[in-house]
């Protein structure tokens, strides 16, 4: 895991497979949505554009809440935000890839859809999360602040994940 | 890491094998022949007739409106042409519904009709065939319903015609089963299946009677899907494993059309392409169905109502009164075979119930209590780690060594500040501020 920690890997290049690991996993998803707005008359989409857009709009909504906790870390966690935004993309994109082989179970048992759409990349994200936690701890601080880390990488996250939980079940009930 | 990996590997293997492991349909026992009672000449010139020509052509059947219910008398005419007499094994079903036009406006009430012809009537056991008639030609304001222009000749002449040559069929042909068939031509589809959902809720008794319903939409082109439910159905085996015995190919449909995240059908949690059509009424009351619609039901656009006119419909389906026929073909022959009630037992139980997947704001509950569950055991993870590896504040000590002094001992844990010579100043930043003891 040195290269991580030594950044061996220009970022960009990670931000883009990231992005592409998000397009996989959100396809399924995103495909939908498309067929919806091309029934209704809107845009004929396709396959190709399910992808583009589940990758901008998963690696956005990633980049953009990452840099956000990653600026308001910078007093509890000696400013190593922007190594363990950069860290970070590591574990998500295994986390994402295998979310998306899941995944393509819908084809065959379309059944699956509505829990995998909830579980399958909650799952695997919590796994590689943990993982993430892990290494953060070993690689950018002292066995001291091991506490700290965990409290607030784990407290992020699951009010990440919590808000969005939330969110989609007020939707779905108000909807 | 490697452990976590071969573990998420491990799970996926498992959820793979739970999730093939519950589909399997067993039972197999059906065979029919060829009926042979469909002639393409027939069918393609039921088709030419329903969408009419001149002043007679019925291109605006907007579900509603007039052209709907001139298209309905035709429909009916057509059935007593055949041998079904009216108001004993024919019926026009009026449809009424009502609409508020805008916010907080007056309710409107909106009419239309199924016509419903009955063959061997008077039995416990029912089965439903079933076209929608109508299309989306012109707008239907009340409804915020654009119209489409379409003279709606694949989606559903095509399934409309169909229907008519195959309840002809029944009655000249008297085929003796043990169970009564119902064909039903549904309007006002095209505006939210209003036709099918008053049939099943007004017309039918009880729908646990009612053994299988066959929709047909949009029925051309040299595929045919062969839509029935989310898992394998016997009676989706059966209108497949008798398909195989045309020209027309009959094939289940691609497990790759796009699945919607939003709900149509009351039973299910998202939207399958093959769920669209008046069949679906049927599905929510768990009565077996069995859809049969052509196109490229692989792509976005299937049902987006493109604008079809009867030539532009023959030159693009030349083969159409073919593929009508084989399907009025299918269905006769599944209909009309002698072990189709022993078949239709098993419709109902031997599938696999997957309502359990279906428990959407279930499942988001259920996460919601994970990420609960995960928010307590982290509080004593941090203890643990707070405790063994506990925090030491490093309290550096300000040491100062003057004239004729030496420091005790230099550590990195103090600080050490030199002014036993003039020139070390421990403030060199600050030289110019203002001296207050000056």
């Amino acid at each position: 895991m040195n290269f991580i920690k030594e950044k061996k890997i220009n970022k960009y290049i990670v931000a883009v497979v990231l992005f592409l690991s998000f397009g996989y996993s959100g396809f399924y998803y995103m495909r939908g949505a498309l067929a919806l707005l091309t029934i209704s008359g809107t845009f004929v989409f396709n396959d190709v554009w399910a992808f583009i857009l589940a990758a901008l709009i998963g690696g956005g909504i990633f980049e953009l809440v990452t840099v956000f906790l990653a600026k308001g870390s910078a007093v509890r966690l000696n400013n190593r935000g922007a190594d363990m935004q950069y860290a970070l993309r590591f574990f998500y994109i295994p986390a994402n890839i295998l979310a998306g082989v899941l995944k393509t179970l819908y084809f065959y048992f379309p059944y699956l859809f509505p829990y995998g759409e909830i579980f399958f990349e909650f799952f695997f994200v919590l796994i590689f999360f943990i993982l993430y936690m892990v290494f953060c701890c070993k690689a950018y601080f002292n066995k001291e602040e091991y506490g700290k880390v965990v409290m607030f990488l784990g407290s992020s996250f699951l009010c990440v994940y919590g808000f969005i939980a939330v969110v989609a079940l007020l939707s779905g009930v108000l909807a | 890491m490697k452990k976590a990996l071969v573990l998420s590997m491990v799970i996926i293997c498992c959820m793979c094998f739970f999730a093939c492991s519950s589909v399997n349909v067993t039972k197999n026992a059906f065979t029919t022949g060829l009926s042979g009672v469909f002639i393409e000449a027939d069918m393609a010139g039921e088709l030419d007739a329903f969408a009419g020509s001149g002043e007679d052509a019925r291109r605006d059947r907007t579900s509603f409106g007039e052209g709907e219910k001139k298209a309905a008398e035709y429909i009916k005419n057509k059935l007593s042409e055949y041998g079904y007499v009216e108001n004993i094994d024919l019926v026009t079903q009026s449809v009424e519904t009502e609409v508020v036009s805008g916010y907080g406006g007056e309710t409107q009430k909106l009419y239309s009709q199924n016509v419903i012809a009955t063959y061997n009537g008077g039995k416990e056991k029912t089965v439903v065939v079933g076209a929608n008639y109508d299309n989306l030609y012109s707008d239907i304001q009340l409804v915020g319903s654009g119209g489409t222009g379409s003279e709606g000749i694949m989606n559903n002449a095509t399934g409309t015609a169909t229907l008519l040559q195959l309840a002809k069929a029944f009655r000249q042909n008297s085929p003796v089963q043990d169970f009564t068939v119902i064909f039903v031509f549904f309007g006002a589809s095209e505006a939210g299946v209003v036709g099918s959902s008053r049939f099943v809720s007004d017309y039918l008794n009880d729908v646990s009677d009612v053994l299988l319903m066959v929709n047909l939409d949009s029925v051309a082109g040299s595929v045919i899907n062969v839509y029935s439910d989310e898992v394998d159905t016997l009676e989706g085996k059966m209108f497949l494993q008798q398909g195989e015995k045309y020209s027309t190919e009959f094939k289940q449909m691609s497990r790759f059309v796009p699945i919607i995240p939003q709900v149509y059908a009351e039973n299910l949690d998202y939207t399958h392409i093959g769920q669209l059509g008046d069949h679906v009424e049927f599905f929510e009351k768990d009565v077996p169905v069995v859809n049969l619609f052509g196109g490229d039901a692989d792509g976005f656009d299937y049902y987006s109502d493109k604008p079809d006119s009867l030539d532009s419909f023959k030159a693009a389906y030349p083969d159409y009164g073919k593929t009508m026929a084989d399907v009025a073909s299918l269905v006769y022959d599944c209909l009309s075979a002698q072990d189709f009630l022993t078949a239709a037992a098993g419709f109902r139980t031997e599938k696999f119930d997957y309502s359990f997947f279906m428990g959407g704001y279930f499942a988001y509950i259920v996460l919601i209590g994970i990420i609960i569950v995960a928010a307590l055991i982290l509080i004593p993870v941090v203890r643990h780690l707070e405790k063994k590896y506990p925090y030491k504040p490093v309290i550096k000590r300000l040491k100062i060594a003057v004239f004729g002094m030496e420091y005790e001992q230099n550590t990195d844990n103090d600080i050490y500040v030199d002014i036993r010579k003039a020139d070390n100043d421990p403030f060199p930043d600050h030289k110019d501020d203002i001296d207050p003891f000056k």
